[in-house]
């Protein structure tokens, strides 16, 4: 993870320093992003905060000739933090965060409808003295179900601006603007907030009674909704029957575009090869390009959809309550709320699952949640399993209606899950002591209709991630590999005394790789994955994996491309043609069903993951915590490999 | 969140033209007289002290800090002070000319409070003024005047809002009747 300091440093980034920052703060789902993309427009800009994964966007917004730096601060309910975008937001404030000054003017968005608490959030954001304002978000959603607002009333109570937006229709974005261009003389609030919390309490009732505020009636439509889709059992069933039918999709609806991409990529491949004629050049572009990191964007439509419909269940409403169900369900075994916080982030990835564990108090439940967060079938599993599932299973093969390819894709998630939550929850129980469960608050936004603004931005934002990773360290590493695997070049007399005709260009491709650094490589930790079924190459593949999971992919798509470089269809089938080239099985298919079962559950248990265990070493602060949790894993992972080979095996 | 033994005190501080006055509003919490306030538990110390003045209104205080104190230094001591106050306002001890107040007078107050303040300062925008008639069994009549006279869409809101904000603040209102000039 590199840390991109934005607003300062020096040359360009001093220009920015003199814009003033206005950032935005208020909980998940308020609206927030919507008041900044219409005051941004669509330019926002994405980074991280330094050090941590938590992404930062930011944008220009002109008004009246002049520039202000907008920051769209991550969501938080509270700035005493309890998850890592929360620890970020109160470092941000309190200007904590290294190489980033705190902003000059804070607007906070508040829901409208669910008030109360934006002024739980408001009374701790004055205490900060940073200029302030509200912004009101969701005032329409409010006045249908029934409950009222009054503007004027709330800023007199408060002592501060107020502003009423409503983002999608373009309502209160022109006051807006020139409040922000007035951020120098907001009003001030003539006191403080009061800290303790029956006074806190007090405050907020008395400011929502002045401005005539009344509760919205919960939307009867939802409450209705949410009785099936929160049911511990029919809710269950509902969730796990949408997630089946998601992977279902994601296999069925992205075939045919990952034909077209592996297509365009094969036709790149064969112009490369005729316009270039250095060979060791057209190798590495053909190879350890294309074959490396293509083979990693042939996933790209699978990526896209995922998130696609990711967003589409988040923006209607359902995600945060497949969550809370899953808390619930979960909160009966003992894992409390805030580990099962960190296990549902690590299925984006394990960084921010175990960042999310510093909000644990007890450093033994820290500990804990860490050692069983990277098991969460994080996105870079996502390719690996892709290929494997392809190749284990025809894409043809149905069971009734429904593709066995995505219900094993479904077994894969489920396992990940499941596996997460029992690692934290074994480790949990040996560790036990209090079993103070901490609740998981999460907010139960009502069901809407998705924007299709914020469905796509929120699909774009990881495609772009992994398009960003497929071009940085995904191409490096495919470099470095392609090094390994084609340098040295031998020379004629040499491949003839080992018996290789120097003019078959397959032949001596594949003398050269078996003989070359990575080749030794391979065949040095031969011996430990014999068991599992891996040859050398697989190996080189685990070892890239290293790196980031998703180079084990192009790692095996360069090796590919190399040992048959006419063979223009899919990595998946083409390895599926490789044969181990010594050893009691020589001649024998390595790719086998118990084979990709084995690697499959592998990837499933193993830590390969650098960032995740560097992570991990920094909020330890030492290596004993990252290299037990690599140990285990990897223990974990070849008994499993070995029994699913062993079984499998059983079978074939 | 509340401890068990103290119920929520409902109140919160506005700022006034004075900046050393601030009135702090009082929700559900019946105030025992309008005028001066000579002490209260709670507040014995800081009135005379840190508070040069209290004043009691129907459903606020207004709170004066004597010269050398800042809101910003002593407002969390006068919050403390008054929380306390509001759980024992029959403790309260009203100065010479503290007046009881019946229903229609609570009214009253709070009327003059919006018609001199919030609502007052909107009908002022619109070049108009409202005068308050007549407070009697718990019906408030009003007069309009100026700009706001004649304009139907301004008499409609400016009507609607002070019945609205006075029902808020007294839920015993039965309604709010403007008279012809």
């Amino acid at each position: 993870m590199t840390a991109q300091p934005i607003a300062s440093g020096s040359g360009g980034a001093a220009l920015a320093e003199r814009q003033p920052r206005i950032a935005l703060i208020g909980s998940p789902n308020g609206g927030k992003t919507s008041i900044f993309n219409g005051l941004t427009g669509l330019h926002a800009k994405t980074g991280n905060y330094p050090g941590v994964t938590v992404s930062r966007t930011y944008g220009m917004c002109q008004i009246k000739g002049a520039n202000y730096n907008i920051e769209d601060l991550p969501g938080c309910y509270s700035l005493t933090p309890i998850s890592p975008d929360e620890q970020v937001v109160a470092d941000l404030l309190g200007g904590n965060v290294r190489g980033i000054e705190s902003p000059d003017g804070l607007l906070v968005v508040a829901d409208s409808t669910a008030l109360r608490r934006g002024l739980l959030l408001l009374a701790e954001v004055l205490q900060k003295q940073i200029p302030t304002a509200v912004v009101l978000t969701m005032a329409d959603e409010l006045r249908r179900r029934g409950g009222s607002i009054d503007q004027q009333a709330l800023s007199r109570a408060l002592g501060i601006p107020v502003v009423t937006v409503v983002a999608n229709r373009g309502i209160g974005i022109g006051e807006l603007r020139h409040l922000i261009a007035d951020w120098r003389n907001w009003s001030v609030p003539p006191i403080d907030p009061p800290q303790d919390p029956n006074e806190l309490a007090g405050w907020v009732d008395s400011v929502l009674d002045s401005a005539g505020y009344q509760v919205p009636v919960p939307d009867e439509r939802t409450l209705r909704i949410d009785k099936v889709l929160l049911h511990p059992v029919y809710g269950s069933i509902i969730f796990f029957a949408v997630m089946f039918v998601f992977f279902q999709a994601l296999f069925t609806w992205a075939a045919p575009l990952q034909d077209a991409i592996t297509n365009l990529l094969a036709m790149l491949g064969d112009w490369v090869s005729s316009v270039v004629t250095n060979s060791i050049l057209s190798g590495l572009i053909v190879n350890g390009v294309l074959g490396g990191v293509g083979t990693v964007l042939t996933f790209i439509p699978q990526i896209v959809l995922m998130f696609l419909l990711l967003a589409l269940l988040d923006s209607v409403g359902y995600m945060s309550r497949a969550a809370f169900l899953m808390d619930k369900v979960m909160s009966k075994a003992g894992l409390e709320g805030r580990a099962f916080v960190a296990v549902l982030s690590s299925f984006a990835c394990a960084i921010p699952g175990v960042m999310a564990t510093r909000t644990i108090p007890s450093s033994k439940d820290r500990i804990a949640t860490m050692l069983g967060v990277p098991l969460g079938t994080c996105s870079a599993r996502l390719p690996v399993y892709l290929l494997l599932v392809g190749m284990l299973v025809p894409s043809d093969a149905t069971l009734g209606p429904v593709s066995v390819q995505g219900i094993v894709m479904f077994l894969l998630y489920l396992l990940g899950g499941v596996s997460a939550m029992m690692a934290a929850w074994v480790v949990k129980k040996i560790t036990d002591r209090s079993g103070n469960l901490m609740p998981f608050y999460m907010e139960m936004p009502p069901y809407r209709l998705p924007r299709p603004k914020s469905v796509l931005l929120a699909m774009w934002e990881p495609t772009k991630a992994y398009l960003r990773k497929a071009g940085t360290i995904i191409l490096a590493a495919s470099v470095i590999i392609w090094a390994l695997t084609a340098i040295p070049g031998r020379s004629p007399q040499e491949l003839e005394a080992a018996g290789v005709d120097p003019t078959d260009s397959v032949a001596v491709t594949s003398y050269t790789m078996e003989n070359s650094i990575a080749g030794h490589i391979g065949k040095a930790i031969e011996p430990v994955f014999e068991p599992l079924g891996f040859d050398w190459r697989v190996n080189i593949a685990l070892v890239g994996s290293l790196v980031a999971r998703e180079v084990s992919v192009s790692t095996l798509g360069q090796l590919a491309a190399a040992s048959d470089p006419e063979d223009n269809s899919q990595v998946a089938q083409s390895i599926s043609q490789w044969t181990y080239t010594e050893g009691p099985h020589q001649g024998e298919k390595v790719f086998t069903a118990p084979t990709i079962v084995a690697l499959m559950l592998f990837f499933a248990f193993a830590l390969q993951c650098m960032s995740t265990l560097a992570v991990m070493r920094r909020e330890t602060n030492t290596w004993k915590w990252p290299a037990i949790a690599f140990g285990y894993m990897f223990v974990l992972a070849w008994v499993a490999g070995f029994i699913g080979h062993t079984i499998m095996s059983l079978f074939s | 969140m509340s401890a068990p033994h103290s119920a929520v005190i409902s109140v919160h501080p506005e700022r006034t033209a004075n900046p050393d006055t601030l009135r702090w509003v009082v929700c559900h919490i019946p105030m025992p007289f309008a005028g001066p306030l000579q002490t209260a538990p709670g507040l014995g110390e800081l009135i005379g002290t840190v508070v040069s003045r209290a004043r009691v209104n129907a459903d606020s205080i207004d709170i004066t800090l004597a010269p050398g104190h800042d809101w910003r230094a002593d407002g969390a001591a006068v919050r403390h002070g008054l929380v306390v106050a509001l759980a024992r306002t029959d403790e309260w001890v009203g100065g010479a000319d503290a007046s009881r107040l019946g229903p229609d007078d609570v009214l009253r107050l709070c009327a003059c409070e919006l018609i001199d303040g919030p609502v007052g300062a909107i009908a002022t925008v619109h070049g108009g003024s409202i005068e308050l008639v007549d407070v009697s069994d718990g019906v408030v009549t009003v007069r309009m005047h100026g700009a706001c006279r004649g304009c139907p869409a301004a008499a409609i809101t400016m009507h609607q809002r002070l019945e609205s904000q006075l029902r808020r603040k007294v839920p015993s209102l039965r309604e709010v009747v403007s008279t012809a000039a």
